[in-house]
């Protein structure tokens, strides 16, 4: 970064700039206008952000309109998603059963990074937190989407900044959708025969509607526990256990006493493919779910295997790089925002 | 962009760039490429009703100068090299069964016709998957999986006329969406050949970065062709439960819906039908008690038949009459369906129920849902007299939250009132809102002022829909129709489709003229 431009941010951010002995520079803008100023001025310098400058969104922590009609809620993009989840339980809402490491997260980077902003919802699909984004584009001009349940008006454009690691450019503030805040919780617990039995009874009442909160898989030697927690409104609940035992009863599983549940430490996670959960679960190691989805699931503690979820990605390892980096080229031409990598 | 239509008996003249590809795809195609008036004519649209309107006066939309027919994706990747070589258009045809004008060869070109790319893989019972080619129709597919033991729950009524490929670049939704999703919903990964000729195949999860499946989803051909998809399909379904209910006014139905689906239930089918369209159907040719119409169809299968029994073609000038009548009716029929495991929705359809009962809904017990999945698919393809007679119908879909809902429907009433008649039921629901699908029927004087009668309800109806806060398509499209709107809608935000566009099909031979692109 050429001084000029260092000073230039400096008298813009004034206390909200911090230089490290290490070189490291952090920008704090505290809303969306400032932030807006700040790529301007690495416009206007034609250089795009270098590595030791960290733009950090932590003060555009607002919570706007909460409406309980729609169930959503307008969140900044630097608001910490357990503060957000707090906020809402007060409104009778909830984002919905979110891992310990996804509500270790501020919006921002739930949204960009590796989580891609997926949650599971009911039936086991996954589906973006956000209903409507704000980001800004590298030129410094705002993209807004519209808040709608689905849409068939061309192409879904906030793809390109789920799991997108801010290279297509920043979210400044979200609409998020919100489920009725869960009025129930119940613990059930199994063993079923072998890891096979354990999952396809998993995966079967994940299809049928069932929401779990978390479930634990503990193989033993010759027998394999499920430990299921399972949230929602109270007649769902119910329905949700019977459906679950129901899989496990026509797997030969028996019921077991649930054991209660441990306070969640914040271990590092991954998303991993059923196969490959079946794979640990037969080499003999426990895991515990979260965002149990069709396609894959979050398991937390686990240091190998699947996608790591903590910190942030690099657009080298995406899939389908060379497209979507083409797409970076033409969408920040000026590589503001470290461009195609 | 607006579009000239031609005459249907004096065709333009074939391109010379279409000339000098022709001869090369017929090579790489091993002749099956055409070139014959009845070709150019038969793909020069789709079912876009202003060119049916068109087609009434002995008119097109400017036609393709040839159609191929691919028969595997090697083949596709081909065709896009020569008309890249040839700076030609290529518009990706699926069955014709768009509404708003997706394939309309607005800058000549060739058609490509990918319906020849039609197989369907083994279901893959662990991951509840399939591969398909993508152009395959809507029906095949269904009963291939069927024949499987599965389902893949996407039942767009034109399910006998539309392709998957159709589908994915559309975003289409079926009837059975409230549950199984939208096809963007139900789609784990695509194939497609770019504008540049490059295959992509997007993985399924885990996977880092952005999912390029969703921003190719709903390209109305205009970035890809897609050549096949992996599907999420789930085991046919053991039980159904129907029920229909009666609610005093819409705004006690769409309540019913909304606290359902915020409860977190889960119903296959929940159709809110307005008072009108309650009554209308009442008294519709079907036999048995009130069969709601799905009002599926732009070539309308039930309101217009309905209507050209009570209603003459002059009182259809008068809509404003019309519609003032229709305030008389006040009830409104919600219908339900469930389905599933046997237990799970027995237990649901029994908790919706009881919820529609507290919220002020009258049990009509099972027959009017079970009448509804009967006919579901009663799409009438003939022209109806009223039609004719100089009256025109179209139908409009858009999707809001729940708390704009009501506005979009009071808005799009009220202004259309003085233009056509209109009436709209409320289906495609999730937690936080669901699609509105109005059906118009107005008639003009001559073609000119029913062309320009057609534009001005299209105006009207989209803007007041819009400004109360709806997305212009939930699942019919944007194509020449709503391009106006589209971009209203993208704003500055437009920005980012010019960079996939200019990224994945730096030529601009996919599909010119439309998405604004
Ligand atoms: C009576 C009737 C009922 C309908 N009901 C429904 C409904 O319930 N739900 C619903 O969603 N829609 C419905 N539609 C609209 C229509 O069926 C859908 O838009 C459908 O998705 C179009 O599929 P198609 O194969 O016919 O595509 P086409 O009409 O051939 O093409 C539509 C668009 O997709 C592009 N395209 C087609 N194939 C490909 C491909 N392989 N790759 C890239 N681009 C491609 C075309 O260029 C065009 O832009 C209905 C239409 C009619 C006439």
């Amino acid at each position: 970064m050429t001084d000029d431009l260092r000073d230039a941010l400096q008298r813009l951010l004034v206390a909200r700039f911090a230089a490290e002995a290490d070189g490291t520079i952090t920008l704090s803008p505290s809303h969306e206008r400032e932030l807006k100023a700040v790529l301007d001025l690495f416009r206007e310098h034609r250089q795009p952000l270098p590595p030791n400058v960290r733009i950090s969104r932590a003060r555009m922590d607002g919570i706007g309109t909460i409406d309980p009609v729609a169930g959503t809620v307008e969140a900044g993009a630097g608001v910490p998603l357990a503060r957000l989840e707090q906020e809402l339980r007060q409104r009778d809402l909830s984002l919905g059963p979110l891992s310990p490491g996804m509500l270790a997260l501020d919006l921002a980077s739930f949204l960009e990074g590796p989580y891609a902003g997926l949650r599971v919802v009911p039936g086991g699909r996954l589906e973006a937190l956000p209903l409507a984004l704000t980001a800004l584009m590298s030129d410094g001009l705002r993209f807004i989407s519209r808040p709608s349940p689905r849409s068939a008006a061309g192409p879904d454009l906030d793809a390109l900044f789920l799991g997108g690691e801010g290279r297509f450019g920043w979210i400044t503030s979200a609409t998020l959708r919100c489920f009725q805040r869960p009025r129930a919780e119940r613990t059930a617990a199994y063993a079923l025969s072998a890891p096979d039995a354990a999952l396809s009874s998993l995966r079967t009442a994940v299809a049928r509607g069932c929401w779990f909160r978390r479930v634990l898989l503990q193989p033993e030697r010759d027998r394999v526990l499920l430990q299921a927690e399972v949230i929602g409104p109270p007649e769902g609940v119910e329905r949700d256990l019977s459906s679950l035992a129901h899989e496990v009863f026509a797997r030969g599983g028996r019921s077991q006493t649930p054991v209660p549940p441990a306070a969640a430490p914040a271990l590092p996670e991954r998303e991993v493919s059923w196969d490959e959960l079946g794979r640990g679960l037969d080499e003999g190691r426990a895991a515990t779910l979260y965002r149990i989805a069709l396609d894959t699931v979050v398991v937390s503690g686990w240091t190998d295997g699947g996608l790591p979820l903590g910190g942030r990605g690099t657009p080298s390892d995406w899939a389908n790089r060379d497209v979507l980096q083409a797409i970076a080229r033409e969408a920040d031409p000026l590589s503001v925002f470290g461009g195609a990598q | 962009m607006s579009v000239v239509p031609v005459s249907a008996a004096r065709l333009p003249p074939i391109s010379g760039a279409a000339h000098a590809a022709a001869a090369e795809l017929g090579r790489a195609l091993k002749g099956r490429i055409s070139l014959d008036e009845q070709d150019r004519l038969a793909y020069s649209r789709d079912m876009w009703p202003k060119a049916l309107l068109w087609v009434r006066e002995g008119r097109i939309p400017p036609p393709p100068d040839a159609v191929v027919w691919p028969r595997d994706e090697a083949e596709v990747v081909e065709i896009v090299r020569i008309a890249r070589a040839h700076r030609i258009p290529l518009i990706p045809f699926g069955a014709g069964s768009g509404v708003c004008g997706g394939v309309l060869a607005v800058q000549g070109g060739i058609a490509v016709d990918l319906k020849r790319l039609e197989r369907v893989g083994r279901v893959d019972p662990e991951s509840l998957t399939v591969e398909a080619q993508a152009g395959v129709l809507g029906e095949v597919l269904e009963r291939n999986l069927n024949a499987q033991g599965y389902t893949l729950g996407h039942f767009p009524s034109s399910i006998y006329m539309s392709t998957l490929g159709g589908w994915l670049a559309a975003r289409s939704a079926g009837q059975l969406s409230s549950l199984y999703g939208k096809i963007e919903d139900m789609t784990v990964g695509v194939r497609a050949v770019l504008g540049t000729g490059e295959v992509v195949a997007t993985p399924q999860r885990p996977r880092r970065g952005p999912d390029l499946a969703q921003l190719l989803i709903g390209s109305e051909g205009t970035l890809c062709l897609f050549t096949a998809a992996t599907l999420r399909v789930h085991p046919y379904p053991e039980e159904r439960a129907f029920r229909g209910l009666r609610f005093r006014t819409v705004a006690e139905g769409v309540e019913a819906m909304r606290r359902l689906f915020r409860a977190g239930l889960r119903p296959a089918v929940a159709r809110l039908y307005d008072p009108f369209d309650t009554a209308l159907v009442a008294r519709s040719r079907h036999k048995g008690p009130a069969t709601p119409p799905s009002l599926r169809g732009v070539v309308r299968a039930d309101v217009l038949p309905a209507l050209t029994r009570q209603l003459s073609a002059r009182t259809l000038g008068r809509p404003g009459w019309i519609n003032r009548a229709a305030d008389l009716f006040r009830s409104c029929l919600l219908v339900l369906m469930f389905e599933g495991e046997a237990r799970r929705t027995a237990r649901e359809e029994e908790h919706a129920r009881a919820l529609c009962l507290r919220t002020g809904g009258e049990d009509l017990g099972e027959e009017p849902a079970r009448n509804w999945y009967r006919e579901r698919y009663a799409v009438s393809y003939k022209m109806s007299k009223v039609v004719d007679n100089g009256a025109f119908a179209d139908t409009m879909e858009v999707a809001a939250t729940w708390d704009k809902v009501l506005d979009v429907y009071e808005r799009v009433r009220a202004a259309v009132a003085p233009v056509a008649f209109v009436v709209c039921h409320f289906s495609h629901a999730y937690q936080e809102g669901c699609s509105l699908y109005f059906s118009f029927v107005a008639s003009g004087s001559d073609d000119v002022d029913q062309e320009r009668r057609y534009d001005q309800l299209w105006r009207t109806a989209l803007s007041a829909a819009v400004s109360a806060g709806a997305t212009v398509s939930h699942h019919h499209g944007v194509g020449l129709l709503k391009q106006t709107q589209l971009r209203e809608e993208l704003g500055e935000g437009r920005r980012m489709l010019e960079a996939l566009k200019r990224a994945c099909d730096p030529d601009g031979i996919l599909n010119p003229g439309k998405l604004t692109l």
